[in-house]
């Protein structure tokens, strides 16, 4: 016997799972897993010749594009994992299926919605190999050591200003004065975005030096609009492309802004 | 039942990002043909054009981007605002989706079956355990990309610059 509220619990589980027919071949199955933007997991299950599949047309690794997603390699090789290890399948077109040897009973659809919801979780993996919150300070920590002039400071913070509620600070500044070549270094599309406006700010406020530097890691996917920005207003020269282990680029660069830094 | 989200990230609130929608958002015409033709480039057709000049005198600084972005099948594709502030947070505003799936509002529990519907970011799902974005409303007015993206334009007030474009 089961009290009022288990009575309606049960007849609300079974009313969250649902079988709708797509097309002779196709049915989307619908649970009460959802995405934590509400957007259900997909399951479709097919039956086409004979063979019985479960499928996500593609939607698993798709939703993670409603976000700010950077598809890296290493991404792709961690979605690959997900799906792999639970021995089911993705195509060159991300689309995930699992083939049945017969028609898919809860237990496979069971399986499969864990592979589905465990593609959200690469959204949190670092898209890089080398970690992006450690390329900034690699990237500082080599090249402080190559300048001589102990006129540095890192995480420099703009002086304030009482127009402004925001915040701005350059990763590295070099020099001062008529000599300053602020230093940014960005692995993401919104520290490239950060590192314009604090370059904007430091024009609007006079301190136009026109000798920055924006290094980019070169296994990060930034999208050509956002380097343009920068590269717009701080000239053609001043991004470069440096990947955290190799810091000759920038060296070179602050070179020919006169910085002075220890023979190679 | 209560649930509680505990983030360090600022909330957002429905009169700031009322601001933010509204504010008008020039875009060239060249922009606008990027954004509609999904299938030229890009993994899962998705491009995006940054506006980073629109907030450089408005109280909430940062940058705006539009993207558009398309799946494998024709009910799968979605075009949205996305606001980054100047820490790096970045809001999905709002974003028009195909009706690829189904949708559930968590905290009001109505659901969207497989209808076109537009996400909204709102401080109440940003102060819940939910996705900042995960109320949506169901929407009649389009049924593909191209038509999600003109519906868009006149949500968050996209001012073409140039020839007209829509």
């Amino acid at each position: 016997m089961t009290s009022g509220p288990l009575d309606h619990l049960i007849e609300a589980l079974c009313e969250s799972f649902t079988v709708d027919r797509l097309d002779d071949t196709r049915w989307s199955i619908g649970t009460p897993l959802l995405y934590n933007d509400g957007d259900g997991l997909p399951v479709i299950a097919s039956c086409v010749d004979g063979q019985w599949r479960l499928s996500d047309n593609g939607y698993a690794t798709s939703h993670l594009f409603f976000d700010d997603f950077d598809h890296t390699p290493a991404r792709e090789d961690a979605l690959r994992r997900v799906v792999e290890r639970q021995r089911m399948m993705m195509d060159d077109k991300f689309v995930i299926t699992c083939e049945l040897n017969g028609p898919p009973d809860p237990y496979d659809i069971g399986d499969f919605l864990q592979v589905v919801a465990q593609i959200q979780g690469v959204a949190y993996a670092s898209p890089t190999v080398e970690r992006e919150s450690n390329y900034r300070t690699i990237m500082r920590e080599t090249v402080t050591a190559a300048l001589t002039d102990p006129d540095f400071e890192e995480n420099w913070p703009l002086p304030e200003s009482p127009q402004r509620r925001a915040s701005y600070s350059v990763d590295l500044r070099i020099g001062s004065g008529p000599d300053l070549v602020p230093t940014f270094f960005a692995s993401t599309i919104a520290h490239v975005r950060y590192s314009t406006l604090t370059w904007v700010e430091l024009l609007e406020r006079g301190i136009d030096t026109g000798r920055p530097v924006l290094a980019i890691n070169g296994h990060a996917k930034i999208p050509g609009n956002d380097i343009m920005a920068f590269r717009d207003r701080a000239g053609d020269d001043a991004v470069i492309t440096a990947s955290a282990g190799d810091v000759r680029p920038v060296l070179r660069v602050l070179a020919e802004r006169g910085v002075p830094l220890v023979a190679a | 039942m209560s649930r509680t989200r505990h983030t360090a990230r600022p909330v957002l609130d429905d009169s700031i990002i009322t601001g933010l929608i509204n504010i008008p958002k020039p875009v060239s015409s060249g922009d606008w043909q990027r954004l509609r033709d999904t299938t030229a480039d890009g993994f899962f057709g998705r491009h995006r054009i940054g506006l980073a000049d629109v907030l450089d005198r408005h109280p909430t600084r940062g940058t705006l981007t539009i993207y558009t972005r398309v799946g494998h099948t024709p009910d799968d594709y979605s075009t949205g605002v996305t606001f980054t502030s100047l820490d790096g947070d970045t809001y999905p505003l709002i974003r028009c989706n195909g009706p690829s799936h189904r949708h559930r509002n968590q905290i009001e529990g109505d659901r969207i079956i497989r209808r076109s519907h537009v996400h909204r970011l709102t401080g109440r799902y940003q102060q819940s355990r939910f996705k900042d974005d995960g109320y949506a409303q169901p929407s009649n007015e389009f049924a593909n990309l191209t038509e999600a993206l003109a519906h868009l334009a006149a949500l968050v007030n996209v001012t073409p610059v140039g020839t007209l474009f829509l």
